[in-house]
């Protein structure tokens, strides 16, 4: 018990690396507040400037893309007939213009600079008038009878509802990855703090490790009285965090609160643990030490989704063990499958894999202090 | 010339860390670069998703949706197991599953379509999925209209087959790189997260070990006075940054297989970048002179460089960000930057006066540079004079 208060005091009295790892996610997770608000925000429709070069025999082409409307009775298009196609082509270059729909022989084509959402919306509605009227046509051709009866029926909104199975969990908005990928980094940065644990506890890696080899107290005793302490601290940071993640940013992590602080806690148990191993088990200097774990925490965030939100679905098409192994990965997709899903069994298994990582971890660890002898202290 | 051999004495002997830090963060640009490049040649190109067909009552409906939808996209056969389907969600086995209840077809062609309805689930946002969704929608409303008219369901699901074959064909503009989002144009947009973090943990831990105290009370003794061991400094630092642009363009080289260096967009692409590298190199300046420790080096590093690139659109396109946030983003160097390489990569020829188009932006990323150096510089001579 006293190792463990001392342990408490050590961190608190040295607080910066406890300092990043609480900016770091209140900063970064300041930033996706306001840049993934605003890009629910960017889906709402604005109207999408398009010109047209040439004339159609029809007069309906051009009142249909005039008159195109959204869900909201809102104008879709910004039409602009130009005559010739160099004006048409300058406008786009100015990015006066989404696209421009080029007329020859009754037969039109979009021209483009990139594929955009908005040129995506433009080749739907023009799919869809050519599909309506070759309709029309081969009806004329075919069935000629029953061409009235289609006439009306399109013009009818002839929608088939489709009914939606909602899935378990509660939250909807796909940009919530980011903050879990946020949070799975948070608590992996503990691995610094691991590092400086296991610093501590080798004779030939610093005079505080001296005198505690030296000391009555057994070493793998003062291994777990450090480890549990540092945990104790990150846990209560991390109970901090994810509170302002929930209340002040308002990010759903799915209804049970206790299971997704266990789920951190997890997180910064497999962080801590793999922190101890690197200053344990790799040689080199204190610097060496801390820039392997500095880089498999980085490694396991981006692998887990935090620049690239995609990226765990890249990986699960090309090579699936590493979202079953990687501990960023895991923690996401623990509070994936309670907040999406609202599914407790994957959550369950994704939290043991993790613990079983950071226990693995441990052992290695353990392992290697118990075999390491020291010559004279 | 003490102090410059100096610095590559210590990055010689933290050689192990800069390589870990390289490994990691261009690892990381790599593959971002890999996946999101495209030859937009292809880009309207239909892309196919895989969907589960939960079809309980295996009848005509279902014959007609594996016909018209089987062709692009691949249909897996599942029975209404939720948890199973769940599972296959989770995993992104498939994106969609369109469940077709008992006695579907029927109430379709008598008219009663609200009576039994089509289910569905999905994830929300993914975007495959809402995209097959819209094509789902145009599918059901067209064949409902044909029922509706007298068509029988196998002759209107065969109209809709003929149907599908009319599609708008899209060209880009002639002036438009086909290579707009090719790999090297990619990779490039990730350069600023690379020149940023490599620079900052690698220039800025030298810098570091050159402040720390001991090391810095021994340089201050020695006869080169502090403009000289400045103006050392900085030419290391500008040499580390060389051997970081040589890099970039070795790695762009060999996946172009030596293409980019014929490519028009070559020169525009470098000057583009080294300007990023200067602002990058400002940044590692700044931070080897502020921090205290080593954690102030790394924690500096992961906020602003994840700041900065987020902000900048390296990771989200700048294309989505609209409002306020925009407005915040222009004040970011990567932001300029990001515009730029985008111009540049949709460039398909060279003209008089093009490079007009990107000097106001390239001056912005160089001004930053300019003014992150002038207060590092500040900083030491403050440092200096506190310590005095």
């Amino acid at each position: 018990m006293q190792h463990f208060l001392y342990q408490i005091k050590k961190i608190l009295r040295s607080p910066m690396v406890l300092f990043w790892s609480i900016s770091f996610p209140l900063i970064l997770g300041t930033l996706f507040y306001f840049v993934f608000s605003n890009l629910n925000e960017a889906s709402l429709f604005s109207r999408i400037p398009v010109g047209v070069v040439g004339e159609m025999e029809e007069p309906y082409f051009m009142e249909m893309l005039k008159g195109a409307e959204t869900g909201e009775g809102k104008a879709m298009f910004e039409v602009t007939a130009y005559e010739r196609e160099p004006q048409a082509q300058k406008a786009l270059k100015q990015d006066k213009l989404e696209g421009y729909i080029l007329i020859a022989d009754e037969d039109f084509e979009l021209v483009v600079k990139d594929s955009t959402v908005s040129a995506s919306i433009i080749k739907v509605f023009l799919d869809q008038y050519k599909q309506n009227r070759a309709l029309i046509e081969r009806a004329a051709a075919h069935n000629p009878e029953k061409i009235q009866d289609l006439v009306m029926a399109m013009l009818k909104d002839g929608e088939v509802e489709i009914e939606d199975i909602p899935l378990k969990g509660q939250d909807k908005d796909p940009y919530n990855q980011y903050f879990y990928a946020l949070l799975a980094m948070a608590c992996l940065m503990a691995a610094e703090v691991g590092v400086q644990n296991g610093l501590s506890i080798q004779a030939d890696l610093s005079p505080l490790g001296a005198r505690r080899n030296a000391s009555a107290k057994g070493k793998i005793s003062q291994v777990v009285s450090d480890f549990l302490a540092t945990l104790f601290i990150y846990c209560v940071l991390m109970a901090g965090i994810l509170a302002v993640l929930v209340y002040v940013f308002h990010r759903d992590f799915g209804s049970s609160k206790g299971l997704i602080f266990l789920g951190v806690c997890a997180g910064c148990f497999t962080g801590l643990a793999a922190g101890t191993m690197i200053a344990v088990v790799f040689r080199g200097s204190p610097r060496a030490k801390d820039a392997i774990s500095v880089a498999f925490y980085m490694a396991s965030s981006f692998l887990g989704g935090l620049q690239w939100v995609k990226i765990t679905y890249y990986l699960e098409e090309t090579c699936p063990i590493v979202n079953r192994i990687n501990p960023a990965t895991l923690i996401v997709n623990a509070f994936k499958s309670l907040a999406v899903f609202g599914d407790v069994r994957q959550y369950w298994i994704n939290l043991a894999t993790l613990v079983g990582i950071g226990l693995l971890f441990i052992a290695v660890s353990i392992v290697k202090l118990g075999r390491t002898k020291y010559a004279s202290i | 010339m003490q102090v410059f051999k100096t610095f590559f004495k210590m990055l010689y002997h933290y050689r192990g860390t800069v390589i870990l830090y390289l490994c990691v963060f261009l690892g990381a640009s790599l593959a971002m670069s890999s996946a999101n490049s495209v030859d937009s040649r292809k880009e309207f190109e239909n892309t196919g998703i895989s969907f589960g067909l939960v079809d309980e009552e295996q009848a005509a409906f279902g014959e007609a949706v594996r016909k018209y939808f089987g062709g692009e996209h691949e249909i897996k056969e599942l029975a209404y197991d939720e948890e199973k389907i769940k599972e296959a969600l989770y995993w992104k086995e498939i994106s969609y599953v369109l469940v077709i209840p008992k006695g579907f077809t029927e109430s379709l062609l008598s008219g009663q379509k609200e009576k039994i309805q089509l289910k569905r689930m999905k994830v929300p946002g993914v975007y495959e999925s809402d995209y097959f969704e819209a094509e789902l929608d145009m599918y059901l409303s067209k064949l409902t209209g044909f029922l509706e008219a007298g068509y029988t369901l196998e002759e209107a699901a065969e109209e809709l087959n003929q149907l599908k074959k009319e599609d708008t064909k899209v060209r880009m503009a002639s002036f438009v790189n086909a290579d707009q989002h090719d790999f090297i144009t990619e990779f490039f947009v990730y350069v600023p997260y690379l020149f940023i973090t490599l620079g900052m943990n690698g220039a800025g831990l030298i810098l570091f070990c050159f402040n720390r105290p001991g090391v810095k009370e021994r340089t201050e003794c020695g006869a080169a006075p502090i403009k000289a061991r400045l103006l050392s400094l900085t030419l290391a630092v500008l040499v580390f940054g060389l051997m970081e642009f040589a890099l970039v363009f070795a790695i762009a080289g060999i996946a172009s297989k030596g293409a980019i260096f014929t490519d028009v967009r070559l020169p525009y692409f470098m000057v583009n970048i080294g300007v990023m590298l200067l602002f990058g190199l400002s940044l590692a300046i700044l931070t080897g002179t502020i921090s205290s420790n080593l954690q102030t080096v790394t924690g500096l590093t992961n906020v602003l460089s994840l700041a900065l690139c987020f902000l900048g659109g390296t990771f989200v396109p700048v294309q989505f960000f609209t409002g306020g946030v925009e407005r915040v983003a222009r004040f970011t160097p990567v932001y300029w930057y990001t515009v730029n390489n985008a111009a540049i990569g949709a460039i398909s020829e060279t003209s008089e006066g093009i490079f007009t188009d990107f000097l106001p932006q390239l001056g912005v990323v160089g001004g930053y540079a300019l003014v992150v150096f002038a207060a590092a510089v500040v900083c030491i001579y403050h440092k200096r004079r506190r310590a005095a």
